[in-house]
This record gives C-alpha cells, structure tokens and sequence, in this order.
C-alpha cells in the first residue's frame, strides 16, 4: 500500500497523538493520589532485590499455634521468635520454630500430634525436613523466644528458649541431638513470660554468660479481658507490672549462675521483648539493647568490661524516639546502617509509630535519624515485629526486613488504616535513605500473614541472604533471595569467626573488612530480631570490590588480629591466633 | 483504495479531537487533587432518634443510637458542612475512615471551598501515614481558613515528615510570636530545626514550648538533644531529668486512663454530638427539631456522670 504525502503526514499525526493520549492518561492516572480510606500502595525503588516464596518446595511442615480460643490471653500474640543457625556442623544453615502451646479454652485439637517446636535440618538445594524427635527435641512448652550459642565450648550450637513458664536450655550432644539441660544448668527461671534473650562474654572471660528478657507479670489466673471500641481486644503491658530481666552467668562447668542484681539487671524493670548486644561505645566489651514494649524506655545496659552493668539508654540517645516518646519496641536489631564503621540500632513499633533507627554517633552517643534516613518508609499502619538488617543485593548497603503484622484479629473490625495479616517491608539502604523496595522485591504477591519473628541468613549457600519468617497461627514463610540466579554481580564475603581464647563462636567479636577504599563492620551477635537468632556467620556484601585487603578482628577479651588473603566470594573460617583465613565446611562454591 | 476516503483533513481534525479529549481525560483525572470522585452514599431507612428512650448502657448500643442520629442529620440537612463533620466524626470513631473520607469526598464535590473538608481529608491521610497527600490537603485547607485548630501544626508536622524540613520551618515559625499558644508548633519547630543543624535555634524553640507548657516531656527530650549537639553536656543532663521526672508522671497518668470505662467516654462523645446536630437543625429554622435533639443531648448527658451506671469491662489494648 501506497500512501501520498498528506496522507503520510495525517496518519503519523495519528499515530502520535494516540501515543500522547495513552501517555498522558498513563502518567496523570498514576499520579493522582489515593482517594483516602484506601490502604497506601509502597513506593517501589528500581529495586535489583527479588525474593521468591520458597516455603511450598522447602518441605517445611511446621504450623504455629498460639493456642487461642477467642479469650485473648496476653502471651498469644507474643508467640515467637525464630532461629537460623548450623546444628550439626555440616555447614548448612538449619531452622528452629518455636511453637505456642494450648491454653485454656482452645479446642484441643488432634492429641496423638499436641503443638511442638520443630527444629528443621537443611538437606541442601533448599530442602529442609523436620527432625525434632529424632534430635530429642519434644518440647511442648508455650515458645516466645530462641537463642543459639556454644555455652559448652565443644563445637556445636546449644539451644537456649524463652516461654511462657520455665525457661529451657537443649544442651548440643554434637552427634545430631541434644538433651535437655534446664535443670543441670540451672536456667528454668521460675515461670516468667519470657522474651528475648542474647549469648554474650560478659566478663571476657572465654565463655558465653546469658541474657534473658522477661515481659510482664502476666498468669492465666490474672488474666484481663480487654475491649476497645466494643470490641475484644487484647491487655496489653500497661495491665501488668514488669518483671525484671534475668542475667545468669556462666560458671564454666555446665551450670550458670543467676547473677542479675550483681550484674545491675535488675535496678530497673520494663516489659522487655527484642534483645541485642553491640559494644555501643567501642570500648571492647559487650553491651546489652532491651526493647521495652511501650513502657520504661528501652534499657541500655553499659558493660564495665567486668560484667557488671549500669544503664544509660536515656544518656545514650536511645531509650525513646526523638519525640521522646516511649517506641512499643518489638524487634532489636543492630548493624552499621550508614557504612561509617560504627554499630548503629533498630527497633520496630507498634503501629501507627514508626520503627527507629538510632544513628550511632560515636563516644557511645546515638540519635534517632528515622526521618533522615527514611528508614520508617512504608511502615506507618503496621505493627512491625521481627527484623533484620542484612545487604540482600551485597551493594555494601544494609538494607531491612520488618515482618509485619497485627496483633488483634479483629482489628479490621475497628480500624480501617490497618490489618490483622500484612505483607512484610524491605526497605533498600540507597545510599543512606531508605527506599520501600517491597512492591519490587516480590513481597506485595506472596500470601499476607501475620508475621511475628525474622531470621536472615544464607540458606542455600549461594552468596546471598535468604529469610524465614514465623507466621502467627500459619504456617512460616521461605523467601528465597534470587539476587545470584538473577545475574547478581556484587561480590560477597561470608565469615565463621572461631575462637580460641575468646567464646568458640567468637559472639562479641568485632570484624572489620576492608576493600579498596571502603570498611565493613559487623559484629558475632547470639540474639537479635524479635526474640529470634540469625546470622552467626558474618555476610559481607562487597559491592563491585574485586578482592579484600584485609580483616581485622577484635576478639572479646583478647587482641586484635589481622587476617590477609581473604577470598572473595567464599565462606571463609577465621580462627584466633593463627592469622590465616581458611576456607569452611561447606563454603559455597566460589565464583 | 481503503486509504482514500480518509482525507488528511479528516485525520487532522480527528487528531485535534483527540488531543482535546486526552487533555479533558487528564483533566478530570487530575481533578481528584483538588476535588475528589464522588461516592455514593447508601441508601438507609432514616428515623428520628427517639428522644424518651432509656440511655444504652453497652459501647454498641451507644454506636448505633449514634448511626440513628447521623442518618437522621445528614438526611435532613444535607448541605450543611456541619451534618457532614458530624457524620464523618462518629464513622472516625468507629474506626471506618474510609467512610469518613467519603463523605467529606462527597461534599466537597458540592462544596469544594470547605475548609473543614480539606482539613478531615488531611487529618485522615496523617493518620494512615500519607502524609505528602496529608500536606497537599491541609495547605488547602489552611488557605480558605487560617484558623481552623493548630492547622499550622498538623501542616508543620505533615511536611516535616514529608522531608520539605524547609517549608514545614517555614510554617512553624510565625508560633515563636504567638505568646499564648503554640508550644505544639514550637516543638515541631524545634524538630525542623534539629533537622536543619539549627541546633541554637531549635534549642529556642523547645526553650519557648516549655515556656508555654512546662509539662511537654517531648519538648524537654527536645531541649536535652539540641543542648547534647551543642556541647553543654551538663544542661543537657539537666533537661534529661526533668524529661525522666515527667516521664513518671505521665506514667502514673496513662495507668489512670487504663481503667478509663469505654462507654462512659461514648456517652459523652454522643451527648456532644446531639448538641451539634441540635445547633445544624437550629442553623435551618427547624426550632422544634432542635429542641428534640438537645433533650435528648442532654439526657445522654445525665447518664454520663459517674454514678449513672458502673464501669464495664475496661478499655483501650493496655498500651
């Protein structure tokens, strides 16, 4: 077909005033806003993070209880925490989920299988399966938090829980089961409703002591039914005092010793969830982070290098946000946010508050930068529970996670702004602000639960970080980074600190890379997150860094050393006093 | 040829009609920044509120004489903005902001220079953390009214976390002359300052909303972060004192509230509400109607004093 030149010329004119049509209703149906009442849609950065849910190929069983029935006892929203980390030192990253239990009034459901915690072994290619039983691990009591850490020193990861009751302490037997040592060791507690809890060398004197939250002076026999707005609803930790944390020090032959008003624990009480530890100040020893839920501030214990503590969170910048208002603190998470080299804190909230970010400062000064830094984004009609902060695209950036989720099931019913089951938040670290990059990264289109605990750690060995996600009442979440099958091009570094003088896990130990022109900083934590535990071993993201110069660790209770020949790309062992990198069982296979 | 009847004329003026149409297109969708889509109110069967009835005791019974009353309001006086505050304050209080919105959306199609509409609609979005929109709707609202309660606080507050630190200083700072008031926007001020590295001048501010309420723990937090930046450790200390002190205070206080009884505060909620909807039926002549609706405004009153009825279960989720 021939056309003559107007003819030409008017079919173009067209063709682009069409264009200009479908652009311009493009553009200005995008642009207007919202009509209010609708819930907000994310602002997706051009995010390269994508996860996938992975949970269905996982071969994951565990569903989690929190033994409701519809009389709302305090403790069922609480219920749990979540744990990443190698049981059997094959080098595969294995999951512990904590369980609630039945309370009175819940259907009792199927008694030959009563609520357990399951402790799931990974198979590798992203396969896990439950082994509870078979590493003796029957445990049925109410679960609200997880912590893992070496307090024999024989190599394999001991299992510390917080419950509503008695405190629980699985002791590693290192040929793939535990027993149950609460007794020997002296750790029950009495019956508490616990929370967080955190491995650390208190006293630097080679072996993990242990910090256990607890929340409120809650019982099934003080129990208080609440409304609001006619509606039922949950007590909260105003209705109850608190009861002071517990501080039990290790006595290095299998017992530890409850040593919390010695070590100036309990001067003060607060209803305690998320725990932490970081040297805040730099001085060489561990300092312990509490989140208070809504009430006392959060605590921040200053360590004295000894093992006692005095605490100075409203002197150090972190006890309340910038408005000076109490943060219904939920998760703890600790991390250089702003690639300075110094450990910076996060907490999540209670919505409609923001979680807080407290920028360390240095001379163990903080400020709340949650507005300068935007790390809030997205955040606002969510309570906001376990969190990591963790380089998902390893740009050198640490980004976050924050699991989302109510804690009424009814709130719909008297609040429109929110919901009991959310999707989860991954804001990107973009150049120091914060960008809600989850629309992007997949998490709008995986099913919304009502998440509680988060653990993000590297759980099919290739080179990035992947996350679980204990749901309330469901089943867990497995995200699967793609970052690598996606062309990822950043370079990494995962580090499995060993010590010798020091606590065999090197918890406390301070590791400082350096690459080029950059420093990553990054310290052993045991407890992080909401009342979980997660990445023992240390991922570096290296961004387009092509090797390291070196790494430095400052061992608690020791020196520092300097390790050279560090490889890129590689799970790397790092072991005090021989100065050589070498690489790990199970390292994933280099580039 | 197919090709020959389309004349280049008629293509250019089916161009132009194009063009003319994508621009009323992208107009109207454009609109809703100013004027927001219309939604349609569901039909009710309407009643009067029975003004003889015995009080509901129970937070439900209280919610749906409340409903009674709304429908009957806005159905009979529909072009008043104050039916549509009314019915929008007590879908808010039922936790439905959607409606709320709605019907503020709904009237300002009609009535676009309501102040008081821009000014829910704002206060609405702050709430469910849109605050660039929040910012957007307030500035309008502060426009046709200056004077509606602290707008210049919630715009202050809106932009400052809308990161516009710049506007949102700008906002805040007529409050530094306002001797009376204003410690609010003060401390806003201080905040925008802070994040401006005005730490002298935000020390001010806070300074000048302690000075106006001496109380404001926040402001004191504020005090004690601006003195920290500039070096004066032991003022700082000093403000963080007084910040614990009140901070026991407060504490005393919020235990206080916890046993606050839930329908106590409704019925109160609904006697004011009666005295508003009395004062719309007034403003349209309707003097027997108004009488109507303040008896019984006044009768739900009466059953708010403590002793008409016990407290029921207790309020709030104890945070």
């Amino acid at each position: 077909m021939v056309l003559s030149s107007p003819h030409r010329l008017a079919l173009s004119f067209g063709v682009i005033v069409l264009v200009l049509v479908l652009v311009l209703v493009l553009v200005l149906g995008c642009g207007q806003p919202r009509p209010p009442g609708t819930p907000p849609r994310a602002t997706s950065a051009a995010a390269p993070i994508r996860f996938v849910d992975a949970t269905e190929a996982s071969g994951i069983g565990f569903i989690h209880t929190d033994g409701s029935s519809g009389r709302r006892y305090l403790v069922e929203p609480l219920s749990a925490g979540v744990a990443t980390f190698d049981y059997d030192g094959d080098g595969r990253i294995d999951l512990y989920f904590p369980n609630g239990a039945l309370l009175p009034g819940a259907e009792p459901g199927d008694a030959e299988s009563p609520p357990r915690h399951a402790l799931c072994r990974n198979l590798g290619a992203g396969v896990f399966r439950d082994v509870s039983l078979a590493a003796g691990i029957d445990c049925r009591d109410y679960g609200l938090g997880v912590v893992a850490g070496d307090v024999d020193e024989d190599g394999f990861a001991d299992l510390f829980l917080t419950t509503f009751g008695a405190k629980r302490l699985f002791r590693n037997l290192g040929d793939g089961t535990f027993v149950d040592a609460t007794e020997s060791a002296g750790v029950a507690d009495g019956e508490k409703v616990g929370a967080g809890a955190t491995f650390l060398d208190a006293d630097g004197d080679g072996d993990l002591d242990l910090y256990a939250a607890n929340y409120v002076r809650f019982t099934l026999e003080n129990h208080r039914p609440r409304s609001f707005k006619g509606f039922p609803a949950y007590a909260g930790p105003r209705d109850y005092p608190p009861w002071p944390d517990t501080f039990f020090r290790n006595a290095g032959d299998g017992r530890f010793v409850e040593a919390s008003v010695e070590a100036g624990i309990t001067a003060v009480a607060g209803p305690g969830m998320g725990v932490v530890c970081l040297d805040h100040d730099d001085d060489g020893d561990t300092d312990i982070y509490v989140g208070n839920d809504a009430l006392e501030g959060n605590f921040l214990f200053e360590n004295d290098g000894r093992g006692s503590f005095r605490e100075t969170a409203l002197s150090a910048g972190v006890a309340v946000n910038r408005f000076g208002a109490e943060i219904g603190s939920m998760g703890t998470e600790a991390g250089d946010a702003d690639g300075d080299g110094r450990i910076d804190l996060f907490v999540t909230d209670f919505q409609p508050d923001l979680p807080v970010l407290f920028r360390n400062l240095g001379r163990g000064q903080f400020e709340d930068a949650t507005a300068a830094t935007a790390a809030g984004s997205g955040a606002w009609q969510f309570v906001t529970w376990g969190t990591a902060m963790a380089d998902f695209d390893n740009d050198g950036r640490r980004d976050l996670f924050l699991a989302c989720g109510h804690l009424n099931d009814n709130v719909e019913a008297f609040d429109d702004t929110t919901a009991y089951r959310n999707h989860n938040l991954l804001l990107r670290n973009v150049g120091g602000r914060f960008v809600d990059a989850s629309a992007a990264a997949g998490l709008h289109d995986i099913p919304r639960h009502a998440a509680r605990g988060v653990a993000c750690d590297d759980l099919d060995d290739d080179g990035d970080l992947d996350v679980v996600i204990l749901n309330s009442r469901e089943a867990p979440t497995l995200l699967r980074n793609l970052d690598r099958e996606r062309g990822g091009s950043n370079h990494w570094c995962q580090v499995r600190v060993r010590g010798r003088q020091g606590n065999r896990d090197g918890v406390g130990a301070k590791v400082i890379l350096h690459a080029g022109d950059e420093t990553f900083v990054d310290e052993v934590h045991a407890g992080r997150g909401y009342q979980g535990h997660f990445g023992t071993r240390l991922h570096f993201g290296l961004g387009g860094h092509p090797a390291i110069d070196r790494i430095e660790i400052r061992w608690i209770g020791g020196g520092t050393e300097t390790f050279t020949d560090v490889p890129i790309d590689r799970l790397t062992e790092l072991t005090e006093g021989n100065g050589q990198a070498v690489a790990a069982p199970g390292s994933p296979p280099g580039p | 040829m197919a090709w020959r009847w389309i004349s280049w004329r008629w293509m250019a003026a089916t161009g132009a009609a194009i063009v003319i149409a994508a621009t009323g297109v992208a107009v109207t969708l454009a609109r809703p920044r100013s004027t927001p889509p219309a939604v349609a109110a569901p039909a009710k069967v309407v009643r009067f509120p029975t003004p003889s009835a015995a009080v509901p005791e129970g937070y439900a019974g209280l919610v749906e004489e409340a409903q009674t009353l709304v429908d009957w309001i806005v159905a009979r006086h529909p072009s008043r903005p104050q039916s549509t505050a009314l019915a929008a304050t007590i879908a808010a209080e039922r936790g439905d902001q959607e409606t709320a919105a709605a019907l503020w959306q709904t009237h300002l199609e009609r009535h676009p220079e309501t102040a008081e509409g821009w000014y829910r609609l704002g206060l609405y979005a702050v709430k469910e953390g849109r605050d660039a929109e929040a910012a957007e709707w307030l500035e309008r609202a502060r426009r046709l009214d200056p004077s509606l309660p602290d707008i210049q606080g919630h715009l202050g507050r809106c932009l400052l976390k809308s990161d516009r630190v710049d506007e949102a200083a700008e906002v805040l700072e007529p409050a530094i002359g306002d001797d009376r008031g204003g410690a609010v926007r003060l401390f806003h001020l201080g905040h925008a300052r802070l994040r401006q590295e005005k730490n002298t001048e935000a020390r001010a501010a806070f300074q000048g909303a302690i000075d106006r309420a001496a109380s404001y723990t926040g402001a004191w937090y504020g005090l004690a972060t601006a003195l920290a930046r500039l070096g004066l450790a032991d003022d700082a200390e000093r403000a963080r004192a007084e910040f614990r002190r009140l901070k026991a205070e407060d504490a005393e206080n919020a235990a206080k509230n916890l046993s606050r009884d839930e329908s106590a505060r409704m019925r109160r909620l609904l006697a004011g509400w009666y005295a508003a909807a009395g004062r719309i039926a007034a403003l349209d002549g309707d003097t027997q109607e108004a009488k109507a609706l303040l008896s019984r405004g006044a009768a739900v009153e009466q059953a708010a004093l403590p002793s008409a009825a016990p407290p029921s279960t207790a309020a709030g989720d104890g945070r």
